[in-house]
């Protein structure tokens, strides 16, 4: 078996008392789609955040190409960033500049070899992306407020991939748009992955599109009581068989049924209250 | 294929069995405690944070483009309020003194009070003061704002250092333009007192200028600009500081703006006491004699 592109070793990570994740392993094949999947506030986007190096993990290690990501220094640590693209939940647009300089930041700060072989700014490039995702010419003089949610996601992802990154990671790519737009941007996905090959690694809570897009799920799960996180590796393995898991935690989760949660989550309440407070007696 | 399945224990824990007096008084220990570690972290995490801010300026400099935006923003949008406050000041310290001099049979002297009160004193805060309301509660305000959606996390993620990009940029020009809002407040203050004595309360032109020229030096200029760096530099750090560690949500925004302010204020006004103490000292050991700014 090749060398895991990103590999994940007893990963823990803890924010002063709040432990989050505990004790994660995980290793991601060179273009595999990994989607992961969990209730919110589990932990998903933290995990996506300690693979890139934004976040330090507490205990463990992750490394990406055989290197800790956290243990570089400044310019090497920038350069390897350059191999990877990061869609944001809410897209994370820069509000003061315009789609175009959004699309071009990231040429503007490292000038790679290709654009600087062409002689040009990376306007090719990016006419090419806005293209690709499926935007017209008009929205490149635009800033991120006059745009809808699914264009500036959009716009995320063609800044994402202006760099031509090895791995993209999508924090919920589809969450607050509509079934067309959600599945619109499945597509887009799907086709980064076969067109550049990239290994991409999708937080999410839509099953839909980790049905979809995903070649392998896993399932991020609170360990310990559900207000102190501690989540671990519930369920790991592909798309196809996630449907047909024996665990009961894991069925209710694709299937999107509460079952006995709502009692859990009472139960895992400080102190006996619960959120209907004194209305509920 | 599925992993090995965590349990999950949903129950919630039981009763404390720390109460009663003696518990209370830990808990009030360990708070005290956890305060002070916190502020003791809080110092040095902004010494750590005003060292990268610095040691950016040995190694790369901002983008030219960056820098004159901000430049802009900081500097010229900010001297119309500058030397508004600046004029108004002047004319209120002519008022103010004008009564008690008045009585000695001194009101001729008022102008070497007002020009060395402005020079040494007032210019520097007041331009600091007006800097820190205008331009650093904006700035917590906006890198608050980045960093509570992501823009900071998303400018990391792309190989792009978020303090080389935003911090330096607003840093420098905070320490480089508060002395050109400094020497604008003087110059308002300056000539602000002047009218004010002159036209409206009769006082005698030349007497006026002579009193004015000579009492002041050129070192109460150079004085009162290094002050407005020191506090240029202070409210660059504290503003950047408190937006990159903006807590979530809207009212984390409004909090890092106002402590943005209240902070710079009260560090102002700190070092405004170092400094002069530490000038003084310098002005009496080395240099006792400096020639007059106006060469009266």
């Amino acid at each position: 078996m090749s060398e895991p592109l990103i590999n994940i070793d007893h990963l823990t990570v803890r924010f002063g008392r709040q432990m989050v994740l505990r004790d994660v392993s995980l290793e991601v094949p060179r273009g595999q789609t990994l989607a992961i999947i969990g209730e919110s506030g589990c932990g998903k986007t933290v995990l996506l955040k300690t693979i890139i190096g934004l976040i330090a993990p507490t205990a463990g290690r992750v490394t990406f190409d055989n290197q800790s990501l956290v243990e570089l220094d400044d310019r090497e640590l920038a350069r390897q960033r350059t191999r990877f693209g990061f869609v944001f939940q809410n897209a994370a647009l820069f509000d003061s500049m315009t789609v175009a300089d959004n699309i071009l930041f990231p040429l503007k700060q490292h000038r790679p070899k290709e654009v600087r072989a062409n002689g040009g700014s990376g306007r090719d490039v990016m006419h090419q992306l806005i293209g690709e995702v499926g935007l017209p010419v008009n929205v490149l003089h635009k800033y991120p407020a006059e745009l809808s949610g699914g264009m500036r996601k959009r716009v995320g992802l063609a800044r994402a991939l202006v760099m031509r990154p090895e791995v993209l990671l999508y924090d919920e790519p589809t969450t607050g748009l509509d079934p067309i737009m959600s599945d619109v941007i499945n597509e887009l996905m799907l086709r980064c992955s076969e067109a550049y090959n990239v290994t991409s690694i999708i937080v999410t809570h839509d099953m839909t599109s980790a049905r979809k897009v995903a070649d392998r799920i896993v399932m991020l799960y609170p360990l310990a009581r559900l207000d102190r996180g501690e989540s671990q590796i519930l369920y790991d393995g592909s798309s196809e068989e996630v449907d047909d898991s024996s665990d009961r935690r894991v069925s209710q989760f694709v299937r999107g049924e509460a079952g006995d949660r709502l009692e859990e989550l009472q139960a895992a309440t400080v102190g006996g209250d619960d959120f209907f407070g004194d209305e509920r007696s | 294929m599925s992993t090995d399945n965590p349990t999950y224990d949903g129950t919630a824990s039981g009763g404390d069995p720390r109460d009663g007096f003696i518990a209370g008084l830990a808990e009030s220990v360990a708070d005290i405690g956890a305060t002070g570690v916190g502020i003791i972290e809080a110092v040095g995490d902004l010494l750590l944070f005003t060292w990268r801010t610095l040691a950016w300026l040995f190694t790369r400099m901002p983008r030219r483009d960056a820098m004159f935006e901000n430049m802009y923003r900081i500097g010229v949008q900010s001297l119309p309020v500058v030397a508004m406050i600046g004029g108004f000041t002047g004319m209120v310290l002519a008022v103010q003194s004008y009564t008690q001099f008045r009585t000695f049979g001194l009101e001729t002297q008022l102008g070497s009070v007002i020009n060395k009160s402005m020079f040494r004193e007032l210019g520097p805060v007041l331009a600091a003061v007006m800097l820190a309301g205008r331009v650093g509660s904006s700035m917590a305000a906006e890198l608050g704002t980045m960093r509570v959606t992501e823009q900071i996390d998303a400018l990391s993620s792309m190989g792009a250092n978020p303090v080389h990009y935003l911090v330096v940029p607003r840093f420098l020009s905070c320490l480089l333009l508060i002395p050109s809002l400094t020497i604008m407040a003087i110059f308002m203050g300056v000539v602000g007192g002047a009218v004010y004595c002159i036209s409206f309360l009769g006082i005698d032109y030349h007497h006026y200028s002579a009193n004015a020229k000579k009492f002041v030096e050129n070192w109460d200029l150079f004085y009162g600009l290094v002050k407005s760096m020191f506090f240029g530099a202070t409210i660059g750090i504290i503003s950047c500081y408190r937006g990159f560690h903006c807590q979530p949500g809207a009212e984390g925004v409004g909090r890092a703006a106002t402590t943005a302010f209240v902070y710079s204020f009260m560090v102002i006004i700190v070092l405004d006491l170092l400094v002069s103490i530490v000038l003084d000292q310098i002005y009496l050991a080395i240099w006792p004699a400096a020639p007059s700014l106006f060469g009266a």
